[in-house]
């Protein structure tokens, strides 16, 4: 019985983790329709500076602060810098290439990192108060696990609300449906795009400080791991712009506990890959495409 | 716009998900320094200087540099047709990947220029290279990476030296501890590859000739961060003791996570990755009680273990000489010696490291058996005791699967 509990635990942490990773990324993929393959690295280098911004001021609200700040601004200047630039250059011959950028992007800052982290991992104190709850027997959950629960609750809420009911969100959802009608109706969409990314950034900051806090550690290759992870349960979930990322993340959670849990870890990724391609054989668009779910 | 974000994710995630295990970044290595002339012997440098083991290239990058510098300033080669030469180095990025290694070593084998090569810091990537070092004749020195696999790997002509201890003498050394503790039931978390598999199935092996069969054997990938499973697993079996095969970020986290659980059984670090100042920072006390190897004996009070010890300290600004640093370093004047030995060159330069015996490296002897394999390597174990690692015994190594216990010292 600890097992399975512990393994749900698992599951749930792991999972939410997932959703806020895949939050990130589907808001760019679904808002600006690119595949924004530095979301992991750039999430990484904004939790180093969250990280170290604790490290100097030594309050955690700073840290956490300087975390969503960071991967906003990445965000933002990776958009602004390099895929408006490129996009606005971009043949229409190669636009499924359309990618290329954010790779070049998510090199460039891991570099970055591995001269702000030689180590390649570093030990951190949690960028969230609290200390140890005790679930059941010996378990005691670290006060990050409970953090990311309310963030995977409040993140995904309060974006809905935004995107549904604020005059920004409106015009990220008309410039996501149609960049040039939106253009036509005098929506910047430079400036909407913009936003977008930065909301998507910012996402990324707040689930690596929470990756951080959980795990104790921080490190480059989080990057990497982010963005897969975050592909992963936003193919299972669906391209949508919230509640896809949240179910796929969190189904991706529990496939890879119950598997290490009641089967071997050296199944998990061969399960969780297998799964993958019968929902891509099945339902391309991810297991919630079609369903009313996806249109928020 | 969304049809093709779907088919932009489709694809993607598939290529994504080929790539998986790969946490570094893929770029082809290249030389990134050149140096070569007639009075210059120029050593092929190797390891992972980038990627998520850079911190292991960092190491062996500046092992090699400092053994070099000794060289160079005390007037190049002592001896042989190349007395007086100095050493440089042309380095090789395999960025912790096989493939790189592999690629890379075909380069190093065809540059003429090259005397030797010393460095990699992956088993795996070792593996990769050893056998394309050993066809060709080429001195390959393994500078960490000491997996028996490096070796068995490269038969088609002994060229190929493993520097460090092999994994059965890392392995043996802390098993036989946990036998002497009286540990009946242990448990084993390890990671998966060359490494984690190899030096486990050497400790499965050890407890089963004293008729003592884990009680749970889990595994992990070195890219997770997550071990509650694995470990509520261990936990249900009862074990009374558990072995730890990973890396010193890893084993901080698999301590934090098993004191989240309530798992509280003295730990067992077979694979030599304690020993470092990272590991017990970030482990805090919880590292107290782990019992762990290392080739470096912090109260070793010889000539040559203050001179290795200053000069590292000099060059770094670190106070203990990390493992990736010594085996580098300690490749590195296993070249010089062969050199001075009457090595003319890259062809019988295998046979000179045969012969050669350095009495005093800084951490012990060296030199090697006729396979390849380091005679006489040894490995001090300790108990972390208040966040510092106390030293009460010490192996030898004197075969390529045997360890005796010698008293420290």
């Amino acid at each position: 019985m600890e097992l399975f509990l512990t393994v749900c635990v698992t599951s749930l942490t792991l999972g939410l983790l997932y959703a806020l990773f895949a939050i990130g990324l589907g808001l760019v993929l679904r808002g600006a329709g690119e595949v924004n393959l530095a979301h992991g690295d750039s999430l990484m280098l904004a939790t180093y500076v969250g990280v170290g911004t604790l490290h100097v001021s030594g309050a955690r609200s700073f840290g956490v602060l300087a975390s969503v700040a960071a991967g906003a601004g990445l965000g933002v200047l990776s958009y602004l810098l390099v895929y408006a630039p490129v996009g606005a250059r971009r043949a229409t011959g190669v636009a499924g290439l359309g990618f290329l950028p954010a790779l070049g992007v998510a090199l460039v800052i891991r570099n970055v990192a591995e001269r702000v982290n030689p180590q390649g991992s570093q030990g951190v104190r949690s960028l969230f108060a609290g200390g140890r709850v005790n679930l059941f027997a010996d378990y005691r959950l670290p006060a990050a696990g409970w953090w990311v629960l309310g963030a995977a609750i409040v993140v995904p809420l309060g974006l809905a609300v935004v995107l549904r009911r604020s005059g920004v969100g409106r015009r990220v959802r008309a410039v996501a449906d149609d960049p040039l009608l939106a253009r036509a109706a005098g929506i910047p969409v430079t400036r909407t795009l913009a936003v977008t990314y930065a909301a998507a950034g910012a996402v990324g900051g707040l689930a690596g400080a929470l990756f951080a806090s959980f795990f104790g550690q921080v490190f480059v290759a989080l990057g990497w791991q982010a963005t897969l992870k975050g592909f992963v349960a936003a193919v299972l979930g669906g391209i949508g712009w919230l509640r896809g990322a949240l179910l796929g993340g969190l189904a991706l959670g529990v496939i890879e506990s119950f598997v290490s849990g009641y089967l071997s870890t050296r199944f998990r990724d061969v399960v969780t890959f297998l799964l993958l391609v019968a929902v891509l054989l099945v339902a391309p668009r991810g297991v919630l495409a079609g369903s009313r779910l996806r249109q928020v | 716009m969304k049809r093709r974000s779907a088919v932009l994710l489709a694809g993607l995630t598939l290529v994504l998900g080929a790539c998986s295990s790969d946490t570094s970044t893929t770029t082809a290595s290249a030389p990134t320094t050149t140096a070569a002339s007639a009075q210059t012997v120029t050593i092929a440098l190797g390891g992972p200087f980038s990627g998520a083991s850079k911190s292991t290239g960092d190491k062996i990058r500046a092992g090699a540099k400092l053994a070099a510098d000794e060289v160079n300033s005390s007037g190049g080669i002592a001896a042989g047709p190349l007395k007086g030469a100095t050493i440089s180095f042309k380095e090789f990025d395999d960025a912790g990947l096989p493939a790189n290694g592999a690629s890379n070593i075909r380069t190093i084998v065809d540059d003429q220029s090259l005397i030797a090569f010393v460095g990699s810091g992956i088993s795996d990537v070792s593996v990769a290279m050893a056998p394309v070092a050993s066809q060709a004749g080429f001195p390959y020195l393994s500078a960490y990476a000491s997996s028996p696999k490096v070796l068995e790997a490269a038969t088609a002509q002994k060229s190929v030296f493993v520097v460090p201890p092999t994994f059965p003498a890392y392995s043996f050394s802390v098993t036989d501890v946990l036998l002497k503790d009286g540990r009946t039931k242990p448990a084993i978390i390890h990671g998966t590859g060359t490494y984690g598999d190899g030096v486990t199935d050497l400790s499965v092996s050890r407890l089963k000739a004293k008729s003592i069969t884990p009680v749970a054997n889990e595994s992990f990938a070195f890219t997770d961060t997550d071990f509650r499973t694995q470990l509520a697993k261990i936990k249900s079996a009862g074990p009374d003791s558990l072995i730890i095969v990973g890396l010193a970020n890893v084993d901080a986290l698999i301590l934090k996570q098993a004191d989240e659980l309530g798992l509280k059984v003295p730990f067992y670090d077979p694979g030599g990755v304690t020993n470092s100042d990272q590991f017990l920072k970030d482990a805090g006390p919880l590292a107290n009680g782990l019992v762990g190897n290392t080739p470096t004996y912090a109260a070793r009070n010889t000539d040559a273990t203050n001179s290795l010890r200053a000069g590292y300290t000099k060059a770094t600004g670190e106070s203990v000489v990390p493992d990736p640093a010594v085996f580098s370093y300690e490749g590195v004047r296993a070249v010089a010696a062969a050199l001075a030995d009457g090595a003319k060159g890259r062809q019988d330069l295998p046979d000179h490291l045969r012969r050669i015996h350095i009495a005093d490296t800084g951490v012990g002897s060296l030199r090697f058996g006729a396979d390849g394999s380091r005679i006489g390597g040894r490995l001090y174990v300790f108990r972390v005791n208040n966040g510092k690692p106390e030293y009460f015994t010490s192996f030898e190594q004197t075969g390529p699967q045997e360890v005796k216990e010698v008293p420290l010292g």
